[in-house]
């Protein structure tokens, strides 16, 4: 809607006259516009239309025969409204419902957690009587009780505003958690007491007004006054949430969403919530290198000297390419920075990317979208075998809410992800054939033609023959394609295994360069378009080679584990035990420190001071609240490292961000002081150009007879600080999805203890069967020792 | 349930079922002039017919009254429309509906087929309460045969519309008569009320455009189209045309469904149909029209069943429950089993009704021991003052409503109560016949679950 055409009301709110868009609630108009405040519980416009329940906002309005809950009553031309602020009805109104509210909440204010930051203790000390009227026993229930290993209930605190059952309905959509009996003994339940089962569910703690539901992790932990809550952003993945990280007794105890509306909505996943790095004990402390008994203590200086020594010495000694930097997207950029200057003073190869696609992705700049046009795309694409969830955690919740809001939501890949189930098509292929699916689309899109679509440039071959290559339904392809050029805002959102030629194809055939819609790639690593910008381009893989064949005698690892990590395991490993001089910096003993003769701490989320850019591009400030396990931030000892090579890296991370928004394009414009706490999208579209010369996409790799072929993205549940927190264990359980016909052929059934056998090795987990996955396929939810496309076998234990 | 007496003697001046026993065989419907209101419709363009039942001036039978031919205008434009028909019949002392289901199911069905005419909705969707299993599998049958005739399933004669018509059982839910409870329920979301807007008119069954009438009301569709808008106003009174079915329940000689033209007194319907109170017992008070509505008083005999009568005696005509109570009840245990429904039947969704309700039982179950205090009678009324017109739906009002005028017409009673420290009325007293037990187990929430 353009701002001419927003059409108006006036009304008057408790005598003042205001003028507001029309359909704004009459709560928001007159809290925003009128500045009177009407209390409200259930009332929260990011959990879909209102509901009308708590009764809490109840307003006299001239005309009506009773009052009108001010929530689901939108503003009308001419309307008089009277608050409880002038009305004795309204007044009244509002007494009463806060009495009924209270009248069997337990008032354990002082031994509740929520106490201090709580809604009903806020509106109660404004508006509530000062006595009860309730002689009577109240309602008791067990408490309290966990309805996951991170969430516990309190339902006797409960005043059953539904704020978290409707999230779990109508934002997650996981269905997990709901209203259970009637009436007053109405509580709040999993279904048959299961735990709550979805990577969303701790927005349900901050959701809820009072201290119903509670993170277990922070139940009796702090009181709001002697807690400090720092603002920061979430570097679990490369959405960017901004969070408050709580912090007492130098401990960070809660995290909170601290809403970015534009990045994301107030929402968080539970990686971001509950994942920690701990204890900190196991935490790499000092620098280590390796001695007689393996890896021993080492002095700083002693450390560093030595190891830019060696460093110096290989790239003297064998030239431009000795020395690779390997990092892993997980870095500030200010760091980065440092580590790419010392790398290019060393000639050093560089990779920052798991996946190799990724490092082309700044050729789709010109497309790239923000975040927010998912909320106005009038088609969602999905391309790629992994969930966005699992990439970009709440990512997923704004394809969901562009679904509810009437986007045309395709999902094209191997199947058995959760977003198939509602969306408008699903597109099934083979696993690993988005390129493929691309150009199939891209040529599709061409031949249907529109008044956004460009035909010249479309990529070689006919959709037929792509089609089957992916092995996708031609006519499908066809009819999403037509959905597609007919689109006004199409955002096309890309996970793994596409090549960067054909979503660049797709991308100019539908013309997204001019604006509206355009092209979402969800990275690995928190801040790889950072690292990127900052010189560390180029994937994992594409090192690999150099590595096995000894052209590489130095390497660096930094946030990186090829090992853990990536689908080539073995390869690296038998690569690294070949190379002579191998470093690691790393939080805790990883995949590759094994190899490693030095070992070096690394700075974890709240340990860092410094920015990073998210997917869109957006660069944001993230907020030490603790000191590093090491006492020596990476960025200080990475600067005294360059000190010792003659390189010149700043140690502090807002002179070195100045530095970089002076020199490096993708920071031109920011400076440290002006980025805020709720970052703006600085970002200026290069201009797109006609691609050329599209390469044929490859046939998806055939399983071997007899055998299943291996989807195995990297889940969100995973990376170190999952793998440590207690409480997401039943998050990371492992499962294995296999086709309907497949476990009918095999005689497996849903919950099943299965193994996974393939060539590195076995794992068993938990039998999950889709009708929707491919046959002739297993998905699994763990990733590392074999990779996508990887022949395995599947049996009941 | 015992089959209602005017199965066995035809009332002539009845509209709805002027018969004896009941017309369950299409054949036997079809013979007495039954499916050729439809044809008659069938030759009206929707707007003649909605002009038709706006000239009947039928007001909705479900319990608010409101003018089913306006209802029937209000709906959006929209290629699929529904038509749900509300057999949730569930308020205390309403069994209208069944008698209607059991004894004439052809003529819902015809009103169905008109109605689906009318508003050539897609198809139509019976919510029946799920108690009602025999009456449920009798409109089955009924549909199965006008399937067989071809009213249903097929292209009406000289159309090409199809009429479809399903019928859906409930799961108990008292709140699923209220209809956007209902039409939650029937789309497979929790039975809660929602808040309007948006109406089901314009988003209601499946969230397209839905017209919700009782069944009483599709019912009467056939006759008016038989005998003219225009002829069924002239029965009645002005406000509130036609015959209407009550439901008489309570000390009465002869409880029953009786239907009565509009323009019949409430001592009509006790006295004369009713037979009156029983021998040696005296009319202590009658709940004019359901469980929810205030009671009335003997002195309040002569008025009119009508609508408006109802509201200017200070109560409502409701569903048509009359329910006659005796000089031997105890109005406080009356109270108290009356809110103990309510109670058990809120939703849970609002906070008025939820809480209040729960504390009004609470409260009214200290009374009836002779626990409670005279303060306590005056909080009573406080909270019935702060429940009504605070809910998102009526529901609490309709546990408020009666709870007030228990108290205030018989606050005596109340007062003896607490002087006494019991109830002063015989153990005997006689409120099974009143309600059946419903909530003989202790309030559910008191323990941990």
């Amino acid at each position: 809607m353009s701002a001419t055409q927003i059409d108006t009301v006036t009304l008057t709110v408790d005598g003042r006259e205001i003028t507001v868009p029309k359909g704004t609630p009459l709560v928001v108009a007159a809290a925003e516009h009128a500045g009177i405040e009407i209390p409200i519980f259930c009332y929260e416009p990011r959990l879909g239309p209102p509901i009308g329940a708590c009764r809490m906002c109840l307003v006299e309005i001239e005309g009506a025969p009773k009052l009108q809950a001010a929530c689901t009553l939108s503003c009308g031309d001419g309307m008089v409204v009277r608050t409880a602020g002038t009305s004795e009805q309204a007044k009244e109104a509002q007494d009463a419902v806060l009495e009924f509210m209270l009248l069997n909440h337990p008032l354990d204010c002082p031994v509740c957690d929520k106490g201090g930051e709580c809604p009903l203790q806020d509106l109660t000390f404004k508006y509530g009587p000062g006595n009860s009227r309730m002689t009577l026993p109240k309602r008791t229930y067990e408490k309290p009780l966990p309805i996951s290993p991170s969430i516990v209930l309190d339902r006797e605190r409960c005043i059953l505003c539904y704020r978290c059952t409707r999230f779990s309905s109508d934002v997650a959509e996981d269905g997990e958690l709901v209203a259970r009996e009637r009436g007053a003994a109405s509580v709040i339940a999993t279904f048959d007491e299961r735990p709550y089962d979805g990577v969303f569910s701790g927005n349900v703690t901050e959701l809820c007004p009072v201290g119903a539901l509670l993170p277990t992790a922070y139940r009796f932990k702090a009181r709001p006054w002697e807690i400090v809550n720092v603002p920061t952003v979430c570097t679990g993945c490369a959405t960017g949430c901004n969070t408050w990280s709580t912090l007492r007794e130098n401990r960070v105890e809660r995290i909170l969403s601290r809403n970015h509306a534009a990045v994301d909505e107030g929402w968080l996943c539970d990686k971001g919530r509950f994942a920690r790095y701990e204890p900190r004990d196991e935490r790499i402390a000092t620098p280590l290198v390796r001695g007689v008994a393996g890896l021993e203590p080492a002095e700083w200086d002693d450390a560093l000297r030595t190891m830019g020594q060696r460093l110096r010495h290989q790239s003297a000694a064998f030239g431009e390419g000795a020395v690779a930097v390997v990092t892993g997207g997980n870095l500030t950029n200010e760091e980065a920075a440092g580590w790419s200057a010392i790398a290019a003073d060393l000639k050093a190869r560089v990779a920052s990317a798991p996946i190799a696609a990724a490092a082309e992705w700044e050729r789709i700049d010109a497309c790239l979208a923000p975040l927010a046009a998912i909320d106005t795309a009038d088609a969602v694409v999905v391309i790629g075998d992994q969930e966005p969830g699992d990439r970009a955690g709440t990512v997923e919740l704004r394809i969901r809410k562009a679904r509810r809001d009437g986007a045309h939501l395709a999902i094209t890949g191997p199947g058995g992800s959760g977003l198939e189930a509602d969306a408008a098509t699903f597109i099934r292929t083979h696993p690993a054939a988005g390129s493929a699916m691309l150009a199939a689309l891209a040529i599709a899109v061409a031949e249907a033609g529109g008044e956004h679509v460009r035909s010249d440039a479309k990529p070689a071959g006919s959709v037929e023959e792509l089609a089957a290559l992916a092995g996708a339904d031609v006519a499908q392809v066809r009819e999403l394609a037509g959905t597609l050029a007919r689109a006004e805002r199409p955002v096309l959102i890309v996970t793994d295994h596409v090549a960067v030629a054909e979503i660049e194809a797709l991308a100019w055939v539908l013309g997204l360069d001019r604006g509206a819609g355009g092209v979402l790639p969800l990275p690995v690593g928190a801040n790889e378009r950072g690292e990127r910008a900052v010189g560390l381009a180029g994937g994992w893989d594409e090192l690999l080679p150099a590595l096995e064949a000894g052209e590489i005698s130095a390497i660096v690892f930094v946030g990186a584990d090829p090992v853990l990590d990536s689908a080539d395991s073995e390869r690296w490993q038998m690569a690294l035990a070949q190379t002579e001089f191998v470093v690691v910096v790393a939080p805790f003993t990883n995949g590759v420190t094994a190899q490693a003769q030095l070992v070096l701490p690394l700075d974890v989320d709240h340990e860092r001071e410094g920015t990073i850019m998210n997917l869109e591009g957006r660069v944001q400030r993230v907020r030490p609240s603790l000191a590093p396990v090491s006492g020596v931030p990476l960025i200080a000892w990475t600067s005294r490292l360059a000190g010792f090579l003659d390189v010149q890296v700043q140690g502090n991370p807002g002179k070195a961000f100045d530095q970089l928004a002076a020199t490096r394009p993708a920071f031109a414009g920011l400076s440290w002081k002006g980025l805020g706490e709720r970052a703006d999208l600085h970002r200026e579209r290069p201009a797109a150009a006609a691609p050329v010369g599209v390469p044929a996409p490859t046939a998806p790799i055939a399983a071997e007879p007899g055998a299943l072929r291996l989807i195995a993205p990297r889940p969100l549940m995973s990376g170190a600080a999952v793998a440590r927190t207690e409480s997401l264990a039943h998050q990371r359980a492992p499962w294995v999805m296999i086709a309907h016909a497949d476990a009918q052929a095999g005689g497996i059934t849903r919950g099943d203890e299965v193994v996974v056998r393939h060539a590195a090795g076995e794992h068993i987990g938990t039998a999950r069967i889709s009708r929707r996955l491919l046959p002739g396929t297993v998905r699994i939810n763990w990733s590392g020792a074999a990779g996508t496309g990887a022949s395995a076998t599947v049996e009941a234990q | 349930m015992p089959e209602s007496p005017t199965f066995a003697q035809p009332d002539q001046n009845a509209l709805l079922l002027p018969f004896a026993g009941s017309r369950r065989e299409i054949a036997e419907y079809e013979a007495n002039g039954g499916y050729s209101a439809l044809q008659t419709a069938l030759g009206m363009t929707s707007e003649q017919l909605v002009d038709e039942m706006i000239a009947s001036n039928l007001r909705g039978r479900g319990g608010a009254g409101f003018p089913a031919g306006r209802k029937a205008s209000f709906l959006a434009a929209g290629l699929d429309r529904y038509l749900v028909i509300n057999g949730d019949e569930s308020e205390p002392g309403t069994f209208k509906d069944r008698e209607i289901m059991l004894r004439n199911p052809h003529m819902l069905i015809e009103g169905i087929i008109i109605y689906l005419w009318m508003i050539r909705g897609a198809g139509a969707y019976i919510y029946i309460r799920g108690e009602y299993a025999k009456e449920a599998s009798i409109l089955e049958g009924a549909i199965a045969q006008a399937r067989a005739k071809g009213y249903i399933g097929s292209p009406l004669p000289g159309t090409d519309y199809v009429a479809n018509v399903y019928v859906h059982r409930g799961a108990g839910a008292y709140i699923c008569g209220e209809e956007t409870a209902l039409l939650a329920s029937l789309n497979g979301e929790r039975g809660q009320p929602t808040a309007k807007p948006p109406f089901p008119a314009v988003s209601g069954a499946f969230k397209k455009p839905t017209l919700l009438n009782n069944v009483e009301t599709v019912a009467t569709v056939p006759v008016i189209i038989g005998m003219g808008g225009a002829a069924y106003a002239g029965v009645g009174t002005e406000q509130s045309t036609g015959t209407k079915m009550f439901s008489l329940s309570g000390h009465v000689r002869n409880p029953g469904n009786y239907e009565m033209p509009l323009s019949a007194t409430y001592r009509d319907l006790i006295e004369g149909k009713g037979g009156g109170m029983p021998e040696g017992r005296t009319l202590k008070a009658f709940v004019p029209g359901g469980s929810s509505m205030p009671i009335l008083m003997p002195n309040q005999l002569d008025t009119g069943l009508a609508f408006e009568a109802v509201v200017a005696a200070g109560s409502m005509a409701g569903s048509g429950a009359v329910i006659v109570v005796d000089d031997r009840t105890c109005m406080v245990r009356f109270a108290l089993r009356t809110a103990e429904f309510y109670m058990h039947e809120s939703c849970g969704k609002c906070t008025p009704c939820r809480e209040g309700t729960r504390w009004l039982t609470e409260l009214l179950r200290k009374q009836e021991a002779g626990l409670g205090t005279l303060a306590e009678i005056d909080l009573l009324l406080e909270i019935c003052n702060r429940v009504e017109g605070n809910c998102l739906c009526v529901l609490g009002d309709a546990c408020a409503m009666p709870v007030r005028s228990h108290i205030n017409n018989f606050r005596a009673e109340f007062e003896e109560h607490c002087r006494l420290g019991r109830c002063p009325c015989p153990d005997d007293a006689p409120m099974t016949e009143l309600y059946p037990p419903l909530l003989k187990a202790p309030l559910p929430m008191v323990h941990a679950g």
